[in-house]
This record gives C-alpha cells, structure tokens and sequence, in this order.
C-alpha cells in the first residue's frame, strides 16, 4: 500500500469539501487532497438541476450543478488535488485515511488534518415503518432525482410523495414537469418540513396538493406499487380512523428526512452529538478529536448549499490552521433550552474568536411567532435576539458579533433557548 | 426434448439440497424454478437458524431429522463456503412452570443426543448474554444451536449441484405433471415438456398446484411470519439465538444476531388465505415487538434497517416426505415449515433413499466435486491481502455499495456465476449490496449500470425480483413527448 503526506485531506466533493478545501489552501496549507467517491466531484449538487443555489453566497441565482462547478473550478484554481472514484474505508485516530479505487488501488494518507465532509443520505421507508408489501416503486426522492435527472429514466407516472422534505417538494415539480401525475404530497406534522419558498414555488405554482397531517400507512401492490393508504393523523400522530383514503399511484418518492454520514467518524471514535446526528465541534468545526474537522451536512443537515459553503469556509481556515500548528481549544459549551432541537457549534471559545462574527446555527423544535431567542450564562441573561417566526424547516442563523461578545464571561457556558417575546413586538433586522 | 432421470419442481432450500445431494451420483437432473431466480420462497424470508435440536421431538419426522441433521452442517458449511456460526441457542424460563418443563426436557433431549447442552440459572445466564431480561428465571443453553444465511447456503447447495452437472430452469413454471397408466413421465412447462421418470416435490407454497399432490390429498397452508432487521451499529448486542419456551405450535418470536452482523426479531404465526402475499402489518410487527422485549426489554424501533415477511408452507403438524400414493415416480416433500432449513440436508439424504427403494439405480461419480470456489470478499481480507487482490483484479478496488463495502468485482462475480443474480434483490442477497443502511438509495443507479454491464439487461426491463417488478417505467421526457402526440391524456 502507498503512503502519502498530505497537509489537510478533505473526505468528500461536495459543496462542503470543496469549499473546505479551497478555504484550506487559501488559509495556506500546501498539499490540500479531496477524496470523493463518486464519478465526479460536485456531491449532490450535480443532480440538483433546479435554481436557487447561490442566492446568499454569490448574490445571484445558480443551478445546482453551476453552483459546484465554480467550486470545481475554485479548486483548480486554487492548486487542490480531487481524486475521484476513491472510498475511504477507514480514518485512525492518528490521522491516516486509508483508501479504496480500482485506479489506484490501497492508499494511505497521512494528514496533519482531516476535513470530514461526507453530507448526509435519506432516510428509508424502513425508518418510519410504513407496513404493508414491498413492490417496486419505491424510492428517496433523492434516488429518484437522480434517476430522473442524471440517468434518464422516469420511474413511473403515478406520483405520490411522502414527507415534505425540500427534495420531496422539488421532485413533486420535477415529477410534473415530465408530465407525469402528481397525487399530492403528504405531510405528518401539522407544517412542512422544507423551505416556504419551497412549498410555494414547487407546489402552490403547480398545483399540486399538500395534506398536512395526513400520512401513508399501508403500501399496496405486489410486483410494482399500485397505491398507498393513507389516514389523517391526530397530534400525538396517530392514525384516525374512519379518514382513510386510497391513493392510486405506481410511484411512491420518500422525503422523510436526512440523516448525516457519520460512519467514518464514528469509525474513528468522533463524538457525535445526538440531537444533529454530527460531530460535536468547536467553532473553527473541529471535533472531539484534534486535527479531525467537519464541515456541511455531516455536521447538521443544512437548508441551503450556501449555508454549506459558509460552514465549510470555517471548517478549511480552521484545518490549515492546525496543520500549520495553530490549534484552537474550545473552552465553552453552547446549550440548548427551550424551543430549540440542537445548535452548532456545540463547543466555543468567547475569547480566541478574533475579529470575525461568531456564527450560530440553531433549529427550532415547533413553528412559532413572536419570539425572542436568548442567550444566557450562569442564568443571566445576556443576549437576546427578537425574530418575527422560527419554524423548523428553516435553519435560524445569529451572529454574534466581536462587539455582542464583550457582554458574554469567558469561561462560562451558553445557554440558548427561546422563549415568547413578552415586550410589543417591534418589526426590525 | 429434455430427458432426465429425476425432475425437481422448486428451487428452494429443499429442492436445492435434494439436488446437491443426487448430483453425487451418475443421473441426469433437473431443477425447475417458477421465479427468476432460486430461493425467492420460504427459502429467502426465514430467521436463518440452524437448531439445536433441543426441543425436537423425535417421534416425528421434522423432529428426527432436525437432530440428524445439526450435525452435519459444519462440514457442509465448509465445504459449501458458506459462513455459519455455532453461536448458540437460549431457551428462557419466565416461570416456575417453564422452568420445570424446561429442565424437564433437558434429560430427554440429552437422550436424543443434542449435545452440551446444560440447565443456566439467572447469574450464569445473565453473564453470558447482558442484556436478557433479568426476569428470567434461567435458560437451557444448546452450544451447538447455530445460524446461517438461508439464501446464501440455498446458492451454494445449487451452485454446486450444478458445478456436478445439475440443470436449473428459472423462469420456468410446471403446469402439469403428465403420467401414463398411473406412472409419472414428466411435466408441462413454460418451457415445454421435460421428461422424466422421477419426479420430486419440492416446490414450498405452490406444492398443491400439481395436479397429482392435490390427489394425495394435501393442501398447503401459508404461515405468515413478520421480522425486523436492525442496523448492524444498533446498540443493544446480541450474541445468542434467545427463544421463549415453545409452544406445540411454534418455537416463538426470538431474538438473534444474523451471520451479517445484524439483529433479527421475530417471527410472528398467522395463518394467511393468500400464500403470495409478503404485507407485514401493524398488528404483527407488533406482536413481535412486544414478544422480542419479553426476552430483551432494552429493544426498541430505533435503528431499524427493514421489515419484512415470510411464508412458511404448513401441511398438517409434520413433514410429508414419502412417494406419491397415486401417482408411481411422484415423490413428496411437502409442508417443509419450521426446522426445514436445518433439516434440509437430512430432506435429501431421505429423498435419495426413497429414489433408491422405489428402484433408481444410483451409481457414484468419481469425479463428484464437494467444494464450492470460495466467493471473493475483500471486506474480510487485511490491507495487504486486499491491496494484493485489487492488483490481479482491479474491480476489487471501487466500492459500489458504500454502506456495506460492496465492491463491483463482489456483483460482476454475482452476476456471472453459476444460477448469477439477473434482479436488484438477487443482487442484494448474493453479495448484501442495497441490504444497509440506505437500502440502496446510493446504490441503486449503480446497480442497475452493472446488470445492463455484465448481464445485458436493459435498465428499464431490470427488477426488483422478476415478474412485474421494474424498477423505471419510461426515458426523460417519453411521457411529454406521448403527450404531444396526443396518446396521453395529460
């Protein structure tokens, strides 16, 4: 098996790798290596033909695969090396990534750090036991998309789509747009998961019916589905009876949730936070294990790609950083309270935080108006940021600025959590 | 036309082994499998275990020939390259009463020659397996309980019988069995007449749909039983197989590992009017749930990788293995349900003898090979081997199925084998590619890309498991383009 020194190895082509990598280097690590297991670099990106992408980062509207090409581009620009059709089998705490490709057969590589930025994959049918037979007919919608959109194949012309996830409400669209008939999107919660713009511009645009509360319980059909069954639900999410309804489809897409690719970290012993399903970082991304960072949809499944590109930035300086032997040490949690599902980072440092703005992901728990989110330490508050709703499906961004951070102790943990802003609400940015 | 001297209708564990064993001796013989692959049956959806014996009656047949047959599956298993694990079985008392029945069996058992098996009580239970519920009272302990992947040893069985000149016809559905003056000589099929002067049975759920079973008198019945599959990093570890104390209908729902790694609860019992259909249901994956947290209370629906059903072909309380009392050449083996994997070989050795008695001449072959060629697994080799292995063959080195290591030299060789996988599922069940965590949401394009590859099937006509069960129904952009010529009413 060959062995390699690289500086910084970053494990997938994603938007997030790729950002990660480009950061790396102009950060000023030398060797910066990509591995992507897959044909090409560009991650999922490369399937998702539709626009929107750029709109935060590049202040203008992209396709998917524009949006990684410039990534793509950036990297060469930037001297990055992307080794394609690549796997890596296993990370060591000691920071060798060993590696699988019929190209090059074994390899190890040595880093000095490690950028993990594997993305995240669907959650199955399995995940959310709906009963019933097993035919053909059955996909993710990402699976689906990238049939549809890179394989060119049609599953079928009867379309039903579980799960209000942002792919499920873009396939919905997609579906249409190549003529087949789209029965509705089915949602559980009483509010779908993916983005408002989402809901209206692939859904309300076209037509296509949305049923909140109102789910698939059985799957019909042997050789190749011929419908679903579904109930309303009630809020503890239980099947009524008396509301169930057959829907004829030969096509059913699932867009129940995404759940990030941890396999590799945990291999290499990654703490991992329960609540995103990631890595629990610091704020420059780097996890439990020092030199080994994270970045994207690994870390906590993003909205928006441009969001990735911003978390991954973070993660490329931070990684050449500490392969030029500056590491940071986190010295402060960051809790959760009420109202919200995780945040990240989970791990700060208030002090060494520099002249940038400190930037917190947080998502919310329930759709809610009128709220403030405040931050607290030693049960004082100590921040506190109104905003006019939160929901969900939509990742709440704060940025905590050099200046709102005199007002936080050194030393002392955060916690967040949200609660009713009490005060009349006042509309401002 | 197409003459043998034995036709085997099924192509599932039994007709497999049946056939693996006759293929020691010079005949001509042919297996006929109505799906378009092997073990699409009981054979694929079973808990994989290969019993102990313990609790086996042996004043019947399936409880005879499960004790026969225990024993013989390590050197089957070696020379057949399949992986088994004597990982030991745990029959749980919950009260006084199970207890003394249990202990009460232990001596009758130890007569019936199942060996090393001993009485554990609570502590010595509760150390060899953690997370058993401590309520129970104690276990018998059977070491030589084991477990196996009942579709892989149904390939290998096939493979190696028809390494040793055995035809196999998939695809290939019997409608008739032709007899003249009571004496059969052979079956009508949807690939014309085969025939034949023996004629076994061993064709699971569909046995009474041959005109001469349904004289004898015998109608199957379909059990229905459901399982869940957990993800292989899913916390709660098991070692061993865990049984309640079993009823006289059934050995219970159990909790066990499978020989991929994963654990497997179930089967429920319920008897089913449509022996084809495959739903599992909420009522009975429950009952499996709450059964399997009887034995372990620490499960939970979390981590759950897939759910499924199978159908055991149930003809009475036994087996019925013995000739045709109509029909002369005909051979029964039917009603094949629970210890049918674990007695399967012990199914051929009787079926041999029967052929034998009723006058086939059965000569050896010295040129019988026993060995199946090793399949090639790189996710089991050390760096270096592999790294050697990924030199010779290049396929080795890119993986295909990221969630289980899945290499494409693993489904090139899938496909091109002996009875080769020719559907996604065949795919899965040869090699575990699409079995993860994904359930091949990655994998799945792949996949379809190396059947057209290695087999030459169209990405359109390739499927899940054969009959109607494509996967793509049209190209980008067909359904607009019929719609503009007016033949879709969109």
């Amino acid at each position: 098996m060959q062995t390699f020194d690289v500086d910084v190895v970053v494990v997938g082509a994603g938007p997030a790798g790729l950002g990660a990598a480009i950061k790396a280097r102009e950060s000023g690590a030398r060797q910066v290596l990509v591995l992507e297991r897959d044909y090409e670099a560009g991650g999922i990106l490369n399937q998702c033909i539709h626009n929107g992408f750029g709109l935060q980062y590049f202040s203008e509207e992209l396709t998917g695969p524009e949006y990684a090409g410039r990534f793509i581009t950036g990297a060469e620009k930037a001297g990055v090396e992307i080794q394609t059709d690549t796997m890596v089998l296993e990370i060591t705490p000691a920071r060798e990534v060993i590696t699988s490709s019929s190209r090059h057969g074994l390899q190890k590589f040595r880093a000095r750090s490690i950028i993990l930025a594997m993305g995240c994959r669907e959650r199955t049918r399995e995940a959310i036991q709906i009963y019933g037979s097993r035919p053909a007919g059955i996909f993710s919608a990402g699976t689906a998309q990238r049939f549809t959109n890179i394989e060119g194949f049609i599953p079928g012309r009867e379309v039903a789509v579980l799960g209000s996830g942002d792919i499920g409400l873009i396939m919905a669209r997609r579906m249409k747009l190549e003529g087949c008939s789209v029965q509705g999107v089915f949602e559980l919660l009483p509010y779908t998961s993916g983005l408002s713009r989402n809901v209206v511009q692939c859904l309300n645009d076209f037509s296509i019916p949305l049923y909140l509360q109102r789910t698939a319980v059985r799957i019909h059909g042997e050789d190749r589905l011929e419908g679903i069954t579904t109930m309303q639900v009630d809020k503890k999410l239980q099947p009524q009876a008396g509301t169930s309804e057959f829907i004829p489809c030969d096509t059913l897409l699932l867009s129940v949730g995404l759940i990030p690719e941890n396999e590799l970290s945990r291999g290499v012993g990654v703490a991992l936070d329960h609540r995103t399903g990631g890595p629990l970082v610091n704020q420059g991304r780097m996890t439990g294990i020092p030199g080994i960072f994270a970045c994207g949809n690994v870390v906590q499944v993003h909205d928006l790609a441009d969001d990735v590109t911003r978390e991954s930035e973070i993660a490329g300086e931070a990684a050449a950083l500490f392969a030029a032997g500056s590491p940071v040490a986190h010295r402060e949690k960051v809790e959760t309270g009420n109202g919200l599902r995780y945040v990240v980072p989970q791990n700060i440092n208030i002090a060494a935080a520099g002249e940038e703005d400190l930037l917190l992901f947080m998502r919310a728990e329930v759709p809610r108006r009128k709220i403030r989110i405040r931050i607290s330490q030693e049960g004082q508050e100590k921040l506190s940021f109104p905003l006019p709703f939160i929901k969900p499906g939509e990742i709440i961004k704060l940025a905590i600025t050099p200046e709102m951070r005199t007002e936080l102790t050194p030393g002392h943990n955060l916690n967040i959590e949200v609660e009713r802003d009490k005060k009349k609400w006042v509309k401002k940015n | 036309m197409q003459k043998f001297d034995v036709i085997i209708v099924g192509a599932g564990v039994v007709g497999c082994a049946i056939a693996r064993e006759l293929s020691r001796y010079r005949l001509r013989i042919a297996v006929l499998e109505k799906e378009k692959e092997i073990g699409q049956g009981t054979s694929k959806g079973n808990t994989g275990l290969i019993h102990s014996g313990v609790n086996a009656d042996p004043s019947t047949l399936s409880g005879r020939l499960n004790l026969e047959a225990n024993p013989l599956f390590d050197q089957l298993t070696d020379e057949l390259a399949v992986p088994f694990d004597r990982n030991g079985s745990l029959v749980l008392a919950f009260s006084s009463e199970d207890r003394q029945a249990l202990i009460n069996s232990l001596e009758e058992a130890r007569t019936n020659g199942v060996q090393g098996i001993r009485w554990l009580n609570r502590e010595q239970l509760l150390e060899k397996e953690k997370k058993v519920n401590p309520e129970a009272l104690g276990a018998i302990y059977a070491p030589r309980g084991g477990i196996i992947c009942p579709f892989e040893f149904t390939l290998a069985l096939a493979q190696n019988a028809a390494g040793n000149g055995v035809v196999f016809r998939t695809g290939c559905r019997v409608h008739k069995t032709i007899t003249e003056e009571g004496r059969v000589v052979g079956v009508e099929t949807d690939q014309g007449f085969f025939q034949g002067d023996y004629l076994v049975n061993a064709a699971g759920l569909s046995a009474d749909e041959m005109n001469c079973v349904r004289e004898e008198g015998i109608r199957i019945k379909a059990r229905r039983g459901q399982y869940l599959v957990y993800d292989r990093d899913y916390p709660v570890q098991i070692k061993h197989t865990l049984f309640p104390r079993p009823t006289p209908v059934s050995k219970g729902i159990i909790v066990t590992p499978t020989v991929h790694g994963n654990l497997m609860i179930g089967p429920d019992a319920e008897e089913i009017e449509d022996r084809s259909s495959l739903e599992t249901t909420r009522e009975g994956i429950s009952r499996v749930i709450v059964g399997a947290k009887k034995l372990v209370p620490a499960l939970n629906t979390s981590d759950i990788i897939r759910m499924f059903s199978g159908n055991r072909a149930v003809a009475g309380d036994d087996f019925i293995i013995r000739p045709a009392r109509r029909t002369r050449g005909l051979i029964l083996a039917a009603g094949i349900q629970s210890p049918g994997l674990t007695a399967a070989p012990r199914i051929a050795g009787l079926i041999k003898e029967i052929l034998q008695d009723l006058g086939l001449n059965m000569e050896e072959k010295d040129d019988f090979q026993a060995r199946r060629p090793v399949p090639v697994r790189p996710g089991n080799m050390d760096y270096k081997e592999r790294a050697e292995l990924i030199s010779r063959d290049s396929d080795y080195g890119q993986i295909i199925c990221r969630c289980e290591g899945i290499t494409r030299g693993e489904i090139r060789e899938a496909i091109r084998a002996p009875l080769g996988a020719r559907t996604i599922d065949g795919i899965k069940r040869r090699t575990q590619a699409a079995s993860g965590r994904c359930q091949s949401g990655f994998c799945g394009p792949r996949l379809l890309e190396l059947l057209q590859e290695y087999a030459g099937i169209d990405p359109l006509q390739a499927s899940l498991r054969g009959g109607s069960s494509q996967l793509l129904k049209y190209h980008s952009k067909e359904l607009l383009l019929k719609a503009g010529e007016g033949l879709a009413d969109i």
